[in-house]
């Protein structure tokens, strides 16, 4: 065995602290913490009350990092995230407030109440860790990480996510239903106070870089990396697709089985990681032709589709 | 082609045995199966199969065309219709397509070939989708459904059907299972198959039965020679169409109105007319196959020519008075009556004859007792007038001109009907109304001379007395449906018809407007008839021959033109489509072999975990976490791009020849569960 490299402890250590939280949701935090060690951002969907703030504050709390929390609604503006220049009178100059984008961590709660123009806000940020402002160009943190939230069942007085803003997400997923037992436990750990309360931080800053960093040291065969691109251009003949997925989808998608491969302790991605990630990383990429979608085709489905079809390297 | 060696040619031979079409059937098969003997493959394109396509749909129109217009159906196979040989001929029809794929590099159809939307499609696109079809399959099935249709009614259809079958099933047997267990339940299959198609066909027997019953208590045919249902007793306007059903070209001399009968009926049950005791007996037609003579004797030169329809080639024939031959009838089956009905048993859909008469009318019996019968229902009315008219007593000439003389002064024609409550319609018409159309005054002429003594039967059939310009003939419309007596006077039956003879002013009075617009449709659609069924029908064989030609050789042409492909040889071939990847020599992939061997193979896109896992949950006993380590050591050796060390990669080789041995005593039984 070759040595594993350092900070996996650190995703140890992490997954445990969220686990304490959230239960019965291994396979989600598996996915939340590949994209967080990959250095992607994350969009949980799923129905209200199923955990989704909780699991991001989970990791927020669990990192020795600033977290800030933009709950989305209609009249939010870009400024609010951005921040905006107010002219102090004392100085007779514009002084900038920073906005809530300025963190390690942000949760963006009911990301699809807001409008478009606020949505985009984010965009720049997301993918390069930059924002421009009035002109200026401000460097976000190095740890920059993007939770958002968003649920499936309201219509009225929601603005789904622009497509180039869902391919700035490396994964979205839903968490699901947890079994009846597991929610039973749920009850339990609440009676006195939330758990949530009890999570501290159990990994610094400097821990979480090292973290990205070793991941990145992860090792990935041409053939596996084929095998990427092999799902998410088979995305692209697919009937009924108006828009297959984009070499973005292919990047993000190695890198996440990267960051998986480390979780699990190993030194190189097997094709099981890649198969494991594929819906989460594919799939809300895909444009779905609206005739297609009314007849029962979702973008999960195509992708596992594609998943069983195309022959695995083993 | 996926289909296993030979069971093309197998196939094709056995469509050819069982329809007759073997020497074409043994070409194809050395055509399709020595595909697997050239060492060459054309490349064909996309566009190339959709050529090809398009050829065979044209000669299969150009085939159904030809069966159906031509009746070449009827006269090439005998009984069968058309369709039936044009699936016969499917599988040559649709060969040139199979071969090609036989001999392309593809070795399958894009599926655009059969679906022009599909084309359409495709030419919208950049990357069109490469969905294509392997027709080698139902390419056999086909071969097996049209060898059905010859309709070869012996068990060697079943027997080889079976063989087929089994032959292409074999192929794909599982392997976990011994071959016994395959040829068992397959002998099962068929033996439980062969006694469903019998069960199935005597349930259908029965049904049959059961329907024909059912729908003959329901349904009155007309122009049946044995019962003719009348509209006497129909209330209201009785109308009948302008359309031309017979052309009729008279005798030298002979004027209008000529009568022309398709049946007769001998019994009167209201409303309708029986024909009781007059079973129908085959005609042998004279030499040369066109001539019938109805009855021994000689029959005059001149003659009568009618055209007539006969729907899906069946009917009873419109013949003058005392027809004693019909001559240039091309039909297959004619049989007579003993009430004088001829009727075409198979044929093409329009005849064309010519028929001379005799001296007598040899083709009805001489009178019985039916003839004189009256049922109860009319005899009161009836019985009355012949008592007013005193017919009873006096010479039979004369009663005969008194009945005639009666209907003539004391009726009018009336296409319109009303009824008091309580009457028979006839003897309302006799009685109080003495208006009615012909059925009424046929049936009315035919009871009072009965009454009187005088044998009468009922006659139908048409009146030819309108001249048409348009084709320089006579023609008969169905508003010239007619019925009248026939009477037997001095030894023989003659036509009475008592109708007033303006019925038929009162007829065409009451024609369609567009009477003259429909007549001419109605002449071309007689014209084209004339030339389907006429003898014209090898000329357009040759003609549509000709046609294909040129086409083919077209074809071929760009066909050849194609570039030429050696095959290559299959290992060269499994190493070109398989670039040799890191941990290619791997041992775990004998295991992988073994398993596969044994049925219990890895999917195409299943990952080893997922693999071993379904094993376990099968109960396989494959030492699932040894297997475990074994792949984990694979998966290094693979999928790590640093490699493994000397000491792993014999690790590897070790923990493979140990679960190999483990497993090589008990080899197939303990891993085929």
């Amino acid at each position: 065995m070759t040595a594993v490299p350092s900070g996996r402890d650190t995703l140890r250590r992490l997954a445990r602290s969220i686990e304490t939280v959230m239960r019965g949701q291994s396979a989600a935090i598996r996915r939340l913490l590949a994209a967080f060690a990959s250095g992607g951002h994350v969009l949980l969907e799923d129905y209200p009350g199923t955990g989704k703030t909780t699991l991001a504050k989970a990791l927020a709390r669990s990192i020795g990092a600033t977290f800030k929390r933009i709950q989305f609604t209609p009249d939010l503006l870009p400024s609010d995230i951005l921040g905006v220049s107010v002219f102090d009178q004392r100085d007779q100059a514009f002084r900038f407030h920073e906005g809530a984008i300025f963190t390690n961590i942000l949760l963006a709660d009911e990301i699809n109440r807001a409008s478009p123009r606020t949505q985009s806000a984010l965009l720049e940020a997301m993918a390069e860790g930059q924002v421009s402002v009035e002109g200026r160009t401000l460097g976000l943190a190095e740890l920059f990480f993007v939770i958002a939230t968003q649920n499936p069942v309201e219509f009225r007085g929601t603005y789904p996510l622009p497509e180039a803003q869902m391919d700035r997400f490396a994964m979205q997923f839903a968490l699901g239903y947890v079994a009846p037992e597991e929610e039973v436990a749920i009850l339990s750990a609440q009676e006195a106070h939330h758990p949530l309360d009890d999570v501290t931080p159990c990994a610094s800053m400097d821990e979480v870089v090292r973290l990205r960093r070793s991941v990145r040291e992860v090792r990935t065969s041409d053939e596996l990396k084929r095998y990427a691109v092999d799902l998410v251009r088979a995305t692209r003949a697919v009937a009924g697709v108006q828009l297959g997925a984009s070499p973005r989808a292919s990047l993000a998608l190695v890198k996440a089985a990267q960051a998986l491969a480390f979780l699990d302790g190993g030194a190189f991605v097997v094709p099981e990681h890649v198969q494991e990630l594929a819906v989460s990383v594919i799939a809300h990429r895909l444009v779905i032709d609206p005739q297609a979608r009314f007849s029962g085709v979702t973008a999960p489905g195509i992708v596992e589709e594609i998943v069983k079809k195309v022959p695995v390297p083993a | 082609m996926s289909a296993p060696p030979l069971l093309l040619g197998a196939a094709v031979l056995f469509w050819g045995w069982q329809t007759g079409l073997l020497l074409p059937a043994a070409a194809l098969a050395v055509l399709l199966e020595g595909a697997r003997a050239v060492a060459w493959r054309l490349d064909f394109s996309r566009q190339d199969f959709h050529r090809i396509s398009d050829l065979c749909a044209v000669v299969s129109a150009g085939s159904a065309v030809y069966l159906l217009t031509a009746g070449g159906g009827a006269r090439i196979a005998g009984a069968p219709g058309a369709l039936t040989v044009l699936f016969q001929w499917l599988p040559l029809l649709v060969a040139p397509l199979v071969a090609c794929q036989a001999y392309s590099t593809a070795g399958k159809v894009d599926l655009g070939a059969f679906f022009w939307a599909y084309r359409r499609k495709a030419a919208g696109e950049r990357a069109p989708s490469t969905d294509a079809l392997d027709l080698a399959y139902p390419y056999a099935v086909l071969c097996v459904l049209s060898a059905g249709a010859a309709n070869v009614r012996t068990p060697a259809y079943f027997a080889g059907v079976c063989l087929l079958t089994a032959w292409a099933l074999w192929v794909g047997r599982s392997p976990r299972f011994s071959p016994l267990w395959w040829v068992a339940s397959l002998a099962l299959a068929s033996v439980a198959g062969y006694g469903g198609h019998l069960g199935l066909h005597r349930v259908q027997q029965k049904l049959e039965e059961l329907a024909f019953e059912y729908i003959s208590s329901l349904v009155h045919r007309d122009t049946d020679p044995f019962r003719s249902t009348t509209a006497i007793g129909h209330l209201g306007q009785l109308k009948l169409s302008d359309r031309i059903l017979l052309r009729v070209t008279p005798a030298p001399g002979q004027a209008p109105p000529i009568l022309l009968r398709e049946a007769t009926y001998n019994v009167y049950n209201s409303p309708a007319w029986f024909a009781v005791g007059a079973g129908f007996t085959p005609v042998q037609p004279e030499a040369g196959g066109e001539t019938w003579k109805l009855a021994p004797g000689p029959a005059s030169e001149a003659s009568v020519g009618v055209s007539m329809y006969l729907p899906r080639g069946r009917g009873v024939l419109a013949l003058p008075a005392r027809a004693m031959e019909i001559d240039k009838l091309a039909v297959v089956r004619l049989s007579k009556n003993s009430l004088g009905a001829v009727r075409v048993d198979e044929g093409l859909g329009l005849v064309t004859y010519r028929v001379r008469v005799g001296p007598v009318s040899p083709l009805d019996a001489p009178p019985t007792d039916l003839d004189l019968g009256v049922l109860a229902g009319e005899s009161v009315a009836v019985s009355r007038v012949a008592a007013d008219l005193g017919l009873v007593g006096r010479p039979p000439a004369e009663r005969l001109a008194t009945v005639a003389a009666f209907f003539r002064t004391r009726f009018r024609y009336s296409t319109y009907a009303d009824r008091p409550l309580g009457r028979s319609p006839l003897e309302d018409f006799l009685l109080r109304g003495r208006s009615g159309h012909c059925e009424y005054f046929a049936t009315a002429t035919v009871l009072l001379l009965r009454a009187a003594g005088v044998p009468a039967r009922y006659a139908t059939g048409y009146s030819v007395q309108e001249w048409s310009r348009l084709e320089r003939r006579y023609v008969v419309r169905a508003r010239h449906a007619h019925s009248w007596a026939l009477v037997w006077a001095d030894g023989a039956w003659r036509d009475l018809d008592t109708t007033p003879p303006l019925w038929a002013d009162e007829e065409a009075a009451a024609a369609s407007a567009f009477e003259p617009l429909s007549d001419i449709g109605s002449w071309a659609v007689f014209l084209f008839s004339r030339w389907r069924y006429g003898e014209g029908e090898e000329g357009v064989a040759r003609y549509l021959a000709w046609l294909l030609v040129p086409l083919v050789l077209v074809l071929a042409w760009r066909l050849y033109g194609r570039r030429r492909i050696d095959r290559a040889t299959t290992e060269a071939t499994r190493g070109e489509l398989a670039p040799r990847h890191p941990g290619a020599d791997s041992e775990f992939y004998l295991i992988a072999e073994r398993l596969a061997a044994a049925g219990l193979g890895r999917g195409a896109a299943e990952p080893v975990s997922t693999w071993i896992g379904r094993l376990e949950a099968a109960h396989v006993p494959v030492a699932g976490d040894a297997l475990r380590r074994i792949a984990e050591l694979h998966y290094r050796y693979r999928f790590d791009p640093a490699g493994i060390g000397a000491d792993e990669r014999h690790a590897l080789r070790a923990g493979v020849e140990a679960w190999l041995a483990a497993r090589a005593g008990a080899a197939g039984a303990s891993v085929r569960d």
